[in-house]
């Protein structure tokens, strides 16, 4: 279709105002958080469920691909308009629509910002669990297309555990319901699908959310090493002892650095590592936990342990962790930021394996990391400028995943696959998992129209 | 397209620093508005990116997202984990926008006028005697001046202020220190109450105040819409007067005139000498030796408060809130000192804002021609003061003085701290 | 369509003679609503059954997958049925990391052994569902029908527990999805998929779930209110405070009665973890009871507390139910449900005992064995209770039911726009209908 026409029938569709069409636009909406770049052919932001059913209708009628996305901060290339297509911007859908305390639900647009819902929820006294660290700047919908993650998720689970409900737009336009504000509606998990399909699948519109009354009582600890080893090995440690804390974060030098450098939070500079171990739950018990908690530490070699005194000093170690990607741009211009994900035991394995890789290539890694889940985040920094870097860059993080699907884990643990980690799915899916997947891919989307070319390589390449 | 550099080479490492994490949209006011990428500072990064390699036209369009979209508040700066100066990006961009595309007939008169005092202050008389002639109700809702309610827009003080003080201002007994009193604009022509009060409180404190006449504007309000050229003029007036080692401090009332004189004049003079306009090494240097001793006036008394007289209250409560002005808190980071300074007035019940550095949505003259957004990022502004049940909104910048009365309560007083401490001074 | 004996000679080729059963009588005991299979198959390995599948497949046979038939009541009567697939031979403990504390457990092994084991070694730990019948339901089953019991309300469900799962598909196609680890967003999440698919999606062969240690206390405490409204005002109190007990059953008088415990409506608290916040939570709880106007509530331990919740999930077997019925419902409408549902069952001259998740919005109906008499009034009833489910945003459905009854009503509930959806979705995946066709929503 010619763009003057595909413009012209948008316009039409959502507003004059909703469609964004030029030079200017195209270049604002190529990118996401990722290095990959690829312009849509035109943008709509819709503002009502009905404007996306006609959009997503109109384009499954004309055979024209399309991508929604939030707010654009996706890691995997997720967000990029790789086919071009129509650009479905859901930031303009940002209402909570409807605060059900009682029910401990909370009904949402997914364009609300998830921190901005959690500062509302936090007036009554209540959460929601996922925090993922751009939480200030990512949207509900972003968040269950990708599964996003978070510290937290250690004891309370993923997105998908905390998304119950969704109103969606399916591939040719239809609006349908999955899950509700009850549990167990009968049925296949369609919502459980939906959750990581990384716009694959259909598009949500309504958004039903778990919220719970916010713990008692919150003890947060940073633990400074002199090895990662032993930070390390305290993590399991402390899981093996049958304690499930509600996060154990673990930073090494190079990010504490940059960190201190961006935040100046009070993270010392010359540890070799440090462990953020959050608990929380009744006070009962708490001082006995926490105890036992810095009995492991101190077996695995803690130089230093600091126990939050009140919530503003817990604000500040967590400033320090969730800004710890962007801090790292202070090294070097750019990151890649790998995803591996491996059995928590596996941990300082894999860990001593990425710096043999970083050695390898000869690029300096930071890494940041869900110890507690065994979710790396090896940042491999360097100047995209600098092609030669660039190509050491992708092999390297090639590689690293090799090593956590041999490690008996995965190459995404929540960014996603995207385009950026097509290549590695053939590591931990054999081409009969994936001709299962794309089944589930056909039955949802039989034109292949949204967000082709992520998640799923061609049936060629998983060989 | 210009062949020359859209930035200069340091201003320009910035962008390769973007590595588009997107936190900076979430301190962005005008995005939280528009929720459109080119509201985002990342977005115009990413353009200024664009620009700088060549490919990408600064269309009109282009122009418009760079003016219409960004208030230059600095939250995303302050924000940046990368600490990518988004900012000397966009004004970068808005020069050269300005040099394509040339300044609006009036803003360009404006700015003649600010960079010409002399000019300045006569068509402030005229002004002043304009309004009581000719003004009233009827004839102001005629005006328009964007989201600004022309009526609720101070009058012009009697005469400048810088006219009704004397050059020095001596204490009593030997002075414990000699500042220089940079004024500004807007205290000069509009809040003169606020100046005195200044002279006032540092006089009790034993400080000698200079207030030299002839104080040219800090050029900002003149740099930020992309008149470098014109700004040069502000800035070396500037320079001259203020850029002195022999003072202590160098005074300010007003957060903008602060970080321009602060943090502004030593990155633009470099970077205009690495575009090839011809700037001195001496030029730099004194706006170094400035930048060394600007003192926010709240610092400066925070600093000193052992020198003010012991404080008595009348015993009437009075509730107040405070708003961090942006260039001050992201600008400066400076935030403690004002509270600190509120919170040891007697009588005063201090109240903290919920957003308190929430931008105020003024951004000079953004609010009057992209009314509809200033208008938006106002009002979260005046629900959170309104929600605190305060008497007295406290905040250091007569920008967003300006701003921020023009929309409230008129029941609530907008006040410089300064002018507190000052009225318990005088109990 | 092979006959009956060139059905059962290829099924001994694949998994051994002594592996099939397909006389007459020995069948019968393996019929689902009344049909009889014409065989009954239990491979031993995993290669077997993708072999059986893809035969299945190219032969256009319907299989039923069998555990230990715990669930087999219930669902819709199937449209075909050629073979019984039996899991009871994939039943070992692939794999106890006991440090990472994860577990992966073939489909066939009981959940009772499986908790056994767990418990037994290290520190032990347990695995969070305790669903009905844990004796004898299967791993397989207890995940393809998403069973649960009362403690979701603290440790939730298998979607919130399962970290992988193996499956062969209809087309006989082994795969595996997920792993070991706790997050995983690599390609779709297929193990929630798979989990409460009814076996109609693939046969599960494996799972690998996350354990917890076990916890280092734990108590009951029970107590009784003379009305409903007092009942629900207690357990609403704790649903919305810090308290964090593992599960909060609302138990009306007839059930109660059956569970040899007085009171008119009971509410049962479990709770676990250290001892100190046992013993708090126990005292706090019993204060707030007080407040709400409990008459009478008392603390047990033991044996006493392990029998109690026994008693809770296996309700349905002890009482002999022969229709169990599964309400969903938003959170605050327990009270308002259980009133209508007791007045609706009153005017029917329907005995039926109530026990709901009370944090949850679930409420199990049992309905009376001298009660299927009467099959009208019955299926009139069931109608007005899934009515009223789903004006209060839910459904209904029937966990077990005489075939006689499936024809007058919806033994899943009222279809809802996603189960268009769902149709797509088991045709893209078993077109050829191999796995048990019919039973599920809709009739897929």
């Amino acid at each position: 279709m010619e763009r003057e026409v595909l413009i012209a029938e948008l316009v039409r569709l959502v507003g004059r105002e909703n469609v964004l069409s030029s030079a200017m636009h195209y270049k604002l909406y190529e990118y996401d958080a990722s290095l990959i770049r690829s312009k849509p052919d035109c943008v709509v932001l819709p503002i009502s469920t009905e404007q996306v059913s006609r959009v997503v209708k109109f384009a499954h009628d004309h055979k024209i691909r399309i991508i929604a996305r939030g707010a654009g901060t996706n890691l995997s290339g997720g967000s990029v308009s790789i086919q071009g297509g129509i650009a479905i911007v859901m930031t303009k859908m940002n209402q909570i629509l409807d605060l059900d305390i009682e029910n401990q639900r909370v009904v949402v647009e997914p364009g609300v910002v998830t921190l901005d819902l959690k500062s509302v929820l936090a007036k009554h006294g209540y959460l929601y669990q996922p925090d993922p660290a751009s939480e200030k700047v990512t949207t509900i919908g972003g968040n269950f297309g990708e599964n996003a993650g978070g510290p937290h998720c250690l004891k309370y689970g993923v997105t998908s555990n905390h998304v119950l409900g969704v109103e969606v737009v399916l591939s040719d336009g239809q609006v349908v319901q999955m899950g509700g504000k009850a549990l167990d509606n009968p049925g296949y998990d369609l919502m459980g699908v939906l959750g990581a399909s990384e716009g694959t699948l259909a598009i949500v519109t309504k958004a039903i959310l778990r919220i719970m009354p916010k713990a008692e009582a919150v003890k947060t600890m940073l633990c400074i090493y002199n090895s990662i080893e032993d930070g390390g090995n305290t993590v399991t440690a402390i899981i093996e002892d049958g304690i499930i804390p509600a996060t154990l974060e673990m930073m090494d030098n190079l990010t504490i650095k940059a960190v201190e450098e961006a935040y100046h939070v009070g993270f010392p500079t010359d540890a070799a590592a440090i462990l953020i171990i959050e608990i929380d739950g009744l006070k009962d018990g708490m001082e006995r936990l926490t105890e036992r908690i810095l009995a492991i530490c101190r077996e695995h070699n803690v130089r230093e342990i600091r126990v939050a005194k009140d919530q503003a000093e817990r604000d500040k170690i967590w400033a320090g962790r969730k800004g710890a990607f962007g801090a790292v741009g202070r090294l070097r211009p750019n990151y890649l930021v790998n995803d591996g994900t491996v059995p928590r035991t596996r941990l300082p394995e894999t860990l001593a394996k990425v710096v043999e890789i970083g050695k390898k290539y000869r690029l300096p890694i930071a890494n940041v990391f869900h110890a507690g889940d065994g979710n790396l985040h090896p940042l491999i920094l360097f100047d995209e400028r600098d092609k030669d870097e660039l190509e050491r860059v992708h092999a390297a993080a090639t590689e690293i995943m090799k090593v956590c699907a041999q490690m008996g884990g995965t190459i995404s643990g929540e960014h996603g696959i995207g385009l950026e980690k097509l290549h590695g799915m053939s590591m931990i899916f054999s081409p009969k998992d994936i001709a299962a997947m794309k089944k589930v891919k056909e039955a949802f989307d039989p034109l292949n129209l949204m967000n082709p070319g992520k998640v799923l390589p061609e049936a060629e390449k998983a060989a | 397209m210009e062949e020359k550099q859209v930035f200069g080479e340091n201003t320009r490492e910035n962008i390769y620093h973007c590595i588009k994490c997107g936190l900076c949209i979430a301190h962005c006011p005008v995005y939280k508005e528009l929720l459109m990428e080119e509201a985002t500072p990342r977005g115009k990064v990413q353009l200024s990116r664009h620009l700088s390699e060549g490919n990408l036209e600064l269309s009109e369009e282009v122009k418009e997202a760079f003016f219409s979209t960004c208030l230059l508040c600095g939250s995303c700066v302050a924000n940046c984990p990368s600490g990518v100066h988004g900012d000397h990006l966009f004004s970068g961009v808005r020069w050269r926008a300005k040099q394509r595309y040339g300044i609006d007939w009036k803003k360009k008169m404006m700015f003649q006028l600010l960079a010409n005092k002399w000019m300045m202050s006569t068509s402030a008389w005229f002004g002043k005697w304009a309004r009581s002639m000719f003004g009233g109700p009827w004839i102001e809702a005629k005006l328009n001046a964007g989201a600004l309610n022309v009526e609720r827009i101070p009058p012009f003080n009697d005469r400048p202020f810088a006219a009704s003080v004397p050059e020095v201002v001596t204490p009593e007994g030997k002075a414990k220190a000699r500042v220089l009193y940079f004024h500004g604009c807007a205290t000069n022509y509009l809040y003169g109450a606020i100046g005195q009060a200044v002279v006032d409180v540092l006089q009790r404190m034993g400080v000698e105040v200079i207030i030299p006449k002839d104080q040219s504007c800090c050029g900002l309000p003149i740099f930020m819409s992309g008149d470098r050229e014109t700004s040069l003029q502000c800035i070396r007036e500037t320079l001259k007067l203020f850029a002195r080692a022999d003072v202590d401090a160098v005074i300010v009332d007003c957060a903008t005139c602060g970080a321009a004189l602060k943090n502004e004049y030593v990155h633009l003079l470099q970077d205009l000498r690495q575009l090839g306009e011809p700037v001195t090494d001496e030029e730099i240097r004194a706006a170094e030796i400035l930048a060394a001793k600007l003192r926010d006036v709240t610092v400066f008394i925070d600093e000193h408060k052992d020198w003010l007289p012991e404080l008595k209250g009348d015993g009437g409560k009075l509730r107040v809130t405070y708003h961090d002005p942006c260039h001050l808190v992201k600008g400066q980071k400076i935030s403690a000192q004002p509270r600190n300074l509120l919170k040891s007035i007697p009588d005063v019940e201090y109240v903290e804002l919920p957003g308190a550095n929430d931008c105020c949505g003024g951004g000079g003259s953004f609010q009057v021609e992209h009314a509809d957004t200033s208008r938006k990022i106002t009002k979260r502004k005046v629900d959170n003061i309104l929600e605190t049940k305060a008497q007295v909104l406290a905040t250091c910048c007569p920008g967003c003085n300006l701003t921020i009365s023009n929309h409230l309560d008129p029941a609530i007083k907008v006040l410089h701290p300064v002018q507190i401490l000052q009225q318990v001074l005088d109990v | 369509m092979s006959n009956a004996t060139q059905l059962a000679s290829a099924l001994a080729q694949m998994v051994g003679q002594a592996n099939v059963i397909q006389d007459q009588d020995s069948v019968k005991a393996y019929a689902v609503d009344g049909m009889t299979p014409k065989a009954v198959v239990s491979p031993g390995s995993v290669e077997e059954i993708s072999k059986l599948l893809a035969y299945a497949n190219s032969e256009k046979l319907a299989v039923i997958p069998r555990g230990n038939g715990t669930k087999m009541a219930q669902g819709g009567v199937p449209r075909k049925l050629d073979v019984v697939l039996s899991m009871l031979r994939i039943n070992r403990i692939t794999e106890h990391d006991v440090p990472n504390l994860s577990l992966s457990v073939q489909a066939g092994m009981t959940l009772a052994a499986v908790q056994e084991k767990l418990a037994g070694t290290g520190k032990g730990s347990f695995l969070p569902l305790d669903p009905p019948c844990s004796e004898k339901a299967t791993i397989g089953g207890i995940i393809a029908t998403n069973a649960s019991g009362p403690r979701r309300y603290l440790y939730n469900t298998a979607r919130d527990l399962l970290l992988g799962i193996k499956a062969v598909s209809p087309n006989g196609d082994i795969v595996a999805f997920g792993g070991k680890t706790v997050k995983n967003v690599s390609g779709y999440d297929m193990t929630k998929l798979m989990i409460g698919s009814w076996g109609a999606l693939g046969v599960i062969t494996e799972i690998t779930t996350k354990l917890l240690p076990l916890p280092e206390a734990s108590a009951t405490l029970l107590m009784s209110f003379d009305d409903l409204a007092r009942a629900a005002a207690m357990t609403r109190r704790v649903l919305h405070s810090a308290m964090l007990p593992s599960a909060m059953e609302l138990i009306s008088e007839g059930a109660a009665a059956r569970m040899k415990e007085k009171g008119k409506y009971l509410v049962a608290f479990s709770l676990e973890g250290v001892n100190e916040a046992v013993e708090r939570q126990a005292a706090e709880i019993a204060e707030i009871g007080k407040k709400e106007g409990a008459a009478g509530s008392r603390v047990f331990r033991g044996q006493e507390d392990r029998a109690f919740w026994l008693g809770i999930r296996n309700f349905a077997l002890a009482a002999q139910t022969p229709v169990v019925l599964k309400s969903n419902f938003v959170i605050s409408k327990q009270a308002e449900i259980l009133e209508s549902y007791e007045k609706h069952a009153q005017a029917a001259g329907i005995d039926c005992a109530f026990i709901g998740h009370a944090g949850n919005g679930i409420l199990m109906t049992y309905v009376l064995g001298s009660e299927v008499a009467q099959p009208d009034r019955l299926a009139d009833l069931i109608a007005k209770f899934t009515a009223e489910a789903v004006q209060k945003e839910g459904n209904l459905v029937v966990e077990s039911c005489p075939t006689e009854l499936k024809g007058k009503i919806e033994v899943w509930g009222q279809l809802r726009t996603d189960a268009m959806v769902m149709r797509r979705l088991k045709e893209k995946m078993d077109p050829a209908a191999v796995l048990n066709p019919g039973r599920f929503v809709g009739g897929i």
